[in-house]
């Protein structure tokens, strides 16, 4: 079952069957830690080797989101896929800045900017 | 429409404001007479104005705009008028006018009251919660304290650090504390200046060595990059203006202040 806290919308995207981007709409916490990762896990399991995730709409992460993001991120490292993050919000990108996250994750201002990386 | 009448007198719960009961249609006319009671009201010194609407039954313009320049005055003196006990219509027809861009409105004197001290006496307000402890209850109450601190004025990014200070603390309250417990404890209060928080969980007894272990860990929080978790503590740290670790008998208090940066 998804989260209250959180709803993840996965998109195509043209010209690229094995990239999506999926849109966190809400915040990202210790209670739908577990749901996210799952759900990521799928989409990679699909055959799918990048994912942006948009976070135009992604209100709050906690410490714990943060810390699911990173193992996403390595995991996707890993398997010479790509996680890419694009339009993050101020508040959020100050927490990330604090863990020292921003150097570890693949920051994007806009979804074309995450895109055009990928060529 | 009602006959114009008014009093005033001094607030039971605090002497130094001052309470004006108005009553029936508030015309031109019927202000004047209210004006020489105002002036009077200044020369005692009598600065801060809660006008009792109560029994008003009609207001004209001019009466508005006489009372704006009442509040004007007051302002001048570092005081304020307000208005309580306004009905629906009133407060429609009030705000045609362009009144509530003017005045505050508040449904009782004790809720002025309560705002006169936090804004005049910068006393700090207080809320005592005894949550759960489920994490599933935490997105909830650190959005109910993050919102009473924005209302209060405080910024949105004092409000976000404040929202996160309340997660971290909370999750780390329940993961840690004796899970055959099952609340934790936190304690709130802000002024125009800063917000302290406490949360508090209970633990099984913690013996001396293991206590100087938490306290060094609690002071130096290390994070594991490999770990998913771990990072709340640093984060805290970081976004707090003063933290510190209580651990007694009977659990473990985490006393954060965070100053308004705004």
């Amino acid at each position: 079952m998804e989260s209250k806290q959180i709803k993840l919308e996965v998109k195509d995207v043209d010209g690229r069957s094995n990239t999506k981007i999926i849109e966190f709409d809400g915040d990202l916490d210790s209670t739908n830690v577990e749901s996210t990762l799952d759900k990521v896990n799928t989409i990679y399991g699909e055959g799918v080797a990048n994912i942006i995730a948009d976070f135009s709409k992604l209100r709050y992460v906690n410490s714990t989101g943060l810390g699911i993001l990173l193992h996403i991120s390595k995991t996707a490292k890993t398997n010479r896929w790509t996680f890419k993050i694009a339009k993050v919000n101020d508040n959020v990108f100050e927490i990330i800045e604090i863990i020292g996250a921003n150097t570890l994750l693949d920051i994007y201002d806009t979804i074309e900017d995450a895109l055009s990386s990928l060529n | 429409m009602a006959e114009f009448s008014f009093s005033w007198k001094s607030c039971e719960d605090d002497a130094r404001i001052t309470l004006l009961t108005l009553k029936g249609s508030l015309d031109l006319t019927s202000v004047e007479n209210l004006m020489d009671s105002f002036e009077s009201m200044v020369a005692e010194g009598r600065y801060f104005v809660i006008v009792d609407m109560e029994h008003v039954d009609f207001v004209s313009s001019p009466s508005v705009g006489a009372l704006m320049g009442c509040r004007c005055r007051l302002i001048e003196k570092k005081g304020n008028l307000v208005l309580v006990g306004l009905s629906l219509s009133l407060r429609e027809k009030l705000n045609l006018m362009g009144a509530n861009r003017i005045f505050r409105y508040y449904n009782d004197v004790k809720t002025v009251l309560s705002d006169y001290r936090w804004e005049y006496d910068n006393l700090a307000q207080k809320v005592n919660l005894q949550i759960p402890a489920n994490p599933a209850y935490v997105p909830a109450i650190r959005r109910m304290i993050s919102s009473i601190v924005l209302q209060k004025g405080y910024n949105r990014k004092d409000a976000f650090r404040i929202e996160t200070i309340v997660d971290e603390l909370s999750n780390n309250a329940i993961e840690h504390g004796d899970h055959s417990q099952k609340m934790f404890f936190i304690e709130f209060a802000l002024d125009r200046e800063k917000v302290e928080l406490s949360v508090r969980n209970r633990t099984s007894e913690i013996d001396p060595s293991l206590a100087r272990s938490v306290q060094e860990k609690f002071n130096n929080p290390v994070v594991d990059d490999e770990s998913i978790r771990g990072r709340g503590l640093a984060l805290v740290k970081m976004l707090s203006s003063e933290l510190r670790l209580d651990i007694d008998a009977g659990g473990t208090t985490v006393h954060v202040t965070k100053v308004r940066e705004d």
